[in-house]
């Protein structure tokens, strides 16, 4: 178990380490997630704290402690980082297994 | 100065108009802004002036109500120096426009999502130069396909009537597979410019109903201009950053 003052030094890794430039191959468990756009409207303006992920969907934990399944493919995420940097990603581009998405060949198109 | 035309308005609403092909000239600037458009994109031929990017370098310093954006007009002789020559001048300028004509680039510049415009694909063709592949791909890719105004007024009997019905061909592909359409002058003196009425009404002459013109005329370059403005933000297709 990690104690209150090595989580304090881990902290800053982690504020260097999720970039907008990576967060598409990054792990999404603990970051802060809103669900910005979807063809279904119920899942739109649901937020919370990243709990799981799967191949297909994202988990997440809302305010009042309930946990949310929205598949990925259908939905636009807002994902906070924990500098603060707030980035969009379309669910699209994440619809694989995390253990996956490193391994990807991302381009930049446009 | 007598203004000919305030921006459009239609049952309340204010729609504005650009002109995304214009020579780089000051003359040109003021009438442009005379003949009620909103904005416009200065393109100085690079073949000519053997300076890549030397486009709206004169004008865009001085103080118009319209808006002037620079634009880059890349003539390649095969896809791959189009390819190096769009991802040079992509971060200069607002507009990236592909001369077109040539098979090859043509569909080159459809596949290519840095491509904003392709201009004239039916140059010296016997077809309009785009087919229903190349139409996927712009719609796909948002590269609109230009009508050149100029190009059609320049020509004369046999070219005009099949300039005519590339229009067409084109119109009836756009429909089909929806990708952008835009109408512009490629004015390279005062007499080659119109007002948007007029650009509108000329347009019926090849099929085109005026919330086509409309779109062809205002919302395709404000899509453009709103792309040029997104493109900083974002890391990949699908990814980008929120202020």
């Amino acid at each position: 178990m990690i104690g209150q003052g090595e989580e304090e030094d881990v902290k800053p890794d982690i504020l260097l380490m999720i970039t907008p430039q990576n967060i598409f191959r990054h792990e999404f468990v603990g970051l802060h997630v809103e669900v910005v756009a979807s063809s279904h409207e119920g899942y739109k303006g649901l937020k919370g704290r990243v709990v799981d992920e799967t191949k297909n969907t994202i988990k997440f934990e809302d305010v009042q402690g309930n946990e949310k399944i929205i598949p990925k493919k259908v939905a636009v995420f807002e994902f906070t980082l924990p500098n603060g940097v707030k980035v969009e990603v379309n669910g699209k581009v994440i619809a694989m297994r995390p253990e996956n998405r490193i391994k990807k060949r991302y381009k930049k198109t446009w | 100065m007598l203004h000919l035309n305030s921006p459009g308005n239609y049952g309340g609403e204010i729609i504005l108009f650009f002109d995304f092909h214009v020579n780089d000239d000051l003359k040109l600037v003021d009438e442009v802004e005379r003949l009620g458009y909103g904005g416009l994109a200065l393109f100085s031929n690079s073949k000519e002036n053997k300076h890549e990017n030397a486009s709206g370098s004169g004008t865009s310093s001085r103080v118009n109500s319209i808006k002037i954006y620079k634009g880059t007009l890349i003539h390649a002789k095969n896809p791959e120096i189009m390819r190096q020559k769009v991802k040079k001048s992509r971060k200069k300028a607002h507009v990236i426009m592909v001369h077109g004509g040539d098979q090859k680039i043509n569909r080159a510049a459809c596949e290519d999502p840095q491509v904003d415009i392709l201009s004239v694909p039916y140059m010296k063709r016997r077809d309009c130069g785009i087919n229903h592949v190349m139409a996927k791909k712009a719609a796909h890719n948002e590269v609109a396909i230009e009508l050149n105004i100029g190009y059609l007024t320049k020509t004369k009997y046999y070219r005009h009537y099949k300039v005519l019905s590339h229009f067409r061909e084109i119109l009836k592909l756009k429909r089909k597979y929806n990708f952008p359409l835009i109408i512009t002058s490629d004015a390279k003196s005062i007499y080659d410019l119109h007002t948007p009425q007029d650009l509108m009404a000329l347009s019926r002459c090849f099929g085109m109903e005026r919330g086509e013109a409309e779109n062809a005329l205002s919302e395709t370059p404000l899509k453009i201009i709103e792309r040029s403005n997104i493109r900083n933000k974002v890391v990949v297709e699908g990814v980008k950053l929120i202020d």
